[in-house]
């Protein structure tokens, strides 16, 4: 296990490196210029020109690249365009309240979607069934900022039971990791369903039932735990795709987390900012996918890494 | 050997949500109070309410982006940055938002004895938030910072034309200019910073020490600066020595929160005192709540469309510019598209501002007059015509009313939408048909007069993104430039104007207004144009 962990993480090197070549390679495809966005809107040509040239966006692509990584090498991630300071200080000052963000988020759409998908499954067709299939494709379909402002208008306007924006304590978190967590709410109550509907089936859990078993036993021993592991796929994949909708959401919470220092980057074609956040979220997912294929060994004992 | 597994998996979920519950209560701390409460600018009115302290002097501001940098020789270009800058800093002179006369700040005097040397005599007694006193030698290293090409400062050509700062004595010295240049005097509003604090931070890296004074800025404002906390907040506080006297408030904290309805929210809810800008769209929804008073400000600009008079035909025919002129349904686009936060307009001043010019030509909106202009021209059979726009849903809506007009009369419009950097790309090629831009906080006329319609300032010089190239119109603006007299100045103005209307390269739609959300507890507040929230240092809290 430990030399396979071992093993994972040394292939990250590769990955990341291609990420970052791609990632740099697109910044600079994009049309806008950064010095054009640093410049005042009527600026004249020399007056951009000469900013460019102080910020060093003069020079060739593949040299700029190789300045970039070997400062990332020495622990030096540049300075960021638009801030005029260094960048990593600002993405670990808020790489914490993304992670706690998409961590709740995760926790919300698992806690509320695992049970509800197993009843679900176990009370096919009943009342309970329709209602969480009706709730889960209005989950799936609904734009999560249209959900954010849903949320901010009925639990912050109108009934005043929690605060719109901020960070100042756990009661600001409630509102984002909601929103944050609902498409993947549904899309893991609706996994969970089907899988569950597939176990169920299968002539084990008839044998478990017929021994005797409570019904409880049969549900959470013998068919959850079977179904978990695409359950599991899928809470991994789901993760993956929260950092990507913190950009959003983090906007419209005016939640202080890396999501809002990516789009300020990207408006402001800040690439060493760019590059920092991509950087972040790249490893992160790689080291969800990571963790995802480990839990694996922990459910399923016929899964052994070598 | 199975449960203990479980049991692993378990201690790692219940760790992590601990972590998670950790650094919530980290993020908890409470802002920073006050240090001196003792100063209550009201009297408490002995009501029955004995366990309400008085009302604290804390100030939250909801801005809608977050500044970048503070400091501000280097931050001046964005209105994110200025709305901090205004409050820390005090510039030489400021001027009335309405007429834009000037006012003295910092100066104590400026006289003009011929249009290129600016004599300032300074005021005696200024504190920096340090305690040291303002000389002219923070003046001069402000203005040499700003004009320094390889500092990349912003707004550099502001301060192109100054060729030296001579500086007589601790309180005197003198602005010498290149040239004549009587808008130059709106120039000495920047905001002075402290010589020894920057030099004291200066390194191999930064020279003008920015890198640390962009996020610790030191002024002799009304306000200092505590803490920044990005993208959270940033903490001012009452400057207790300030010249003007104190500040009535404690602290004044600005919220960044990009979503307009989030902002507008915290404000109905009482989160924020203020709202820097709601958008058209809630202004009504927002002007029935009684928690909220909604204050219209003119942004003292204009909103156009550009026409291309040097692209061949058909736009090279002043005719045809003309007929799209009168296709123009400035109300309707200010009711359905502005809800109501605008005025029509017919030139590019701003009714108020003191070169204001009412008598310009009037392209009222009229299909016939407009048919009528093509047929002459030899478009009755109407054309087709590319329109650029930036990627936003105001401006989109605009072109698209514009779009719909123009086909009334044969004109075929394509718009392209084209996100921001891309926009200016294409804007910086010299080669758009059609475009929708705008201007913002109009100072001197000169300002954009001659940077939009010069003839040298074409692309890749300067904003005359329509090639309008008319040697008459150049005369006027240089006389203007190096005129002395006041009345005279204004007389050239209305010249130019009528000049730029009546060759529509320009079709100016209207003069904008930003609508501001502010709690109506919030007292002796009006907010600036030009100078934002500066205003705040004469705002108290009521109970």
């Amino acid at each position: 296990m430990l030399n396979y962990t071992v093993k994972r993480l040394l292939q990250l090197v590769p990955v990341l490196l291609l990420i970052s070549v791609l990632v740099f390679a697109l910044v600079y495809a994009i049309p806008g210029d950064p010095a054009r966005m640093l410049a005042p809107p009527d600026a004249s040509d020399e007056e951009i020109d000469r900013i460019a040239e102080r910020l060093g966006l003069h020079r060739p692509l593949p040299v700029q690249y190789g300045d970039w990584f070997l400062g990332v090498l020495q622990g030096d991630w540049g300075n960021s365009i638009s801030w005029g300071r260094p960048v990593l200080p600002d993405l670990l000052r808020r790489l914490p309240a993304t992670l706690q963000l998409a961590g709740l988020s995760v926790l919300f759409s698992v806690g509320v979607a695992i049970p509800v998908g197993v009843l679900s499954a176990t009370k096919q067709n009943s009342l309970i069934d329709s209602v969480s299939r009706v709730g889960s494709l209005l989950g799936l379909s609904m734009p999560n900022f249209w959900v954010g402002m849903m949320l901010i208008l009925l639990f912050a306007l109108q009934l005043r039971w929690l605060p719109a924006s901020g960070r100042r304590g756990f009661e600001y978190l409630i509102l984002p990791a909601i929103t944050l967590g609902t498409s993947g709410m549904a899309t893991i109550m609706r996994v969970t369903r089907s899988t569950m509907l597939e176990v169920i089936r299968q002539d084990y859990v008839r044998t478990a039932r017929s021994k005797g078993l409570s019904e409880r036993v049969v549900i959470y021993k013998h068919t959850l735990r079977n179904a978990l592991i695409s359950v599991i796929t899928v809470i991994g994949l789901q993760m993956g795709f929260r950092l990507g909708g913190t950009v959003v959401i983090e906007r419209v919470f005016a939640y202080p987390g890396l999501g809002q220092l990516a789009y300020q980057g990207m408006m402001h074609r800040d690439t060493p900012m760019i590059m920092g956040n991509l950087m972040l979220f790249a490893t992160m997912f790689c080291l969800i996918n990571l963790l995802v294929d480990l839990i694996y060994a922990f459910v399923d004992p016929r899964i052994r890494y070598g | 050997m199975r449960r203990t597994k479980w049991i692993w998996l378990a201690l790692f979920l219940s760790l992590s949500i601990a972590i998670f519950a950790l650094g919530c209560g980290a993020a908890e701390e409470p802002p920073a109070e006050p240090e001196d409460p003792e100063e209550e600018p009201e009297e408490e009115p002995a009501e029955e309410e004995p366990e309400e302290p008085t009302r604290p002097q804390i100030v939250y501001v909801g801005v809608s982006s977050e500044p970048h940098r503070l400091d501000p020789r280097f931050g001046a270009g964005t209105v994110a940055a200025r709305n901090i800058h205004t409050l820390v800093h005090d510039p030489l002179i400021s001027w009335d938002d309405e007429t834009l006369e000037i006012e003295y700040v910092l100066a104590e005097e400026i006289n003009i004895p011929d249009p290129q040397t600016y004599e300032v005599k300074l005021r005696e007694g200024v504190l920096f938030h340090n305690g040291e006193e303002l000389t002219t030698a923070d003046v001069e290293y402000t203005y040499n910072t700003l004009r320094d090409p390889d500092a990349a400062a912003s707004n550099f050509s502001h301060y192109e034309p100054i060729r030296e700062i001579e500086v007589h004595d601790d309180y005197n010295l003198t602005f010498h200019l290149d040239a004549p240049n009587m808008p130059f005097l709106y120039r000495l509003r920047a905001d002075i910073v402290s010589k020894s604090y920057s030099e004291e931070h200066a390194t191999d890296d930064s020279p003008y020490g920015d890198e640390y004074t962009n996020m610790n800025p030191l002024g002799t404002g009304p306000f200092k600066f505590v803490e920044w906390r990005t993208g959270e907040e940033i903490v001012l506080e009452a400057f207790e020595d300030y010249w003007q006297g104190r500040p009535k408030l404690d602290q004044v904290i600005f919220r960044p929160i990009p979503d307009a309805t989030t902002r507008t929210v915290e404000l109905q809810t009482g989160e924020l005192h203020l709202n820097e800008e709601i958008d058209p769209v809630q202004v009504e929804i927002t002007e029935a709540d009684e928690n909220v008073v909604v204050s219209r400000r003119s942004q003292m600009g204009f909103q156009s469309l550009g026409i291309h008079v040097n692209l061949g035909e058909p736009t090279d025919d002043v005719r045809v510019r003309q007929a799209i002129a009168h296709m123009m349904p400035r109300e309707d686009i200010i009711d359905y598209v502005m809800h109501g936060l605008g005025v029509p307009a017919y030139g590019p001043i701003p009714p108020g501002h003191w070169a204001h010019e009412p008598n310009v030509p009037r392209y009222e909106y009229d299909p016939d007059r407009a048919r009528e202009l093509l047929e002459d021209a030899g478009y009755g059979d109407g054309f087709s015509a590319e329109l650029y726009v930036i990627e936003d849903s105001v401006r989109v809506q605009l072109c698209e009313i514009i779009q719909e007009e123009l086909s009334t009369v044969g004109i075929d419009v394509s718009i392209n939408v084209l996100e921001g950097g891309a926009f200016w790309d294409q804007m910086r090629t010299g080669e758009s048909q059609m475009f929708q831009t705008g201007w913002n906080a109009v100072t001197d006329p000169d300002d954009f007069m001659w940077r939009q319609f010069h003839s040298s300032s074409v692309p890749p010089h300067g904003a005359n993104r329509q090639f309008y190239q008319n040697p008459e119109f150049d005369a006027v603006i240089e006389e203007a430039l190096e005129e002395t007299d006041q009345e005279r100045r204004k007389e050239l103005y209305s010249q130019a104007q009528q000049m730029v209307v009546e060759d529509a390269s320009y079709v100016f739609i209207y003069h904008h207004e930003r609508a501001l959300g502010v709690s109506p507890d919030l007292r002796d507040f009006e907010y600036s144009i030009y100078f934002c929230f500066r205003d705040l240092m004469n705002a108290y809290l009521a109970d």
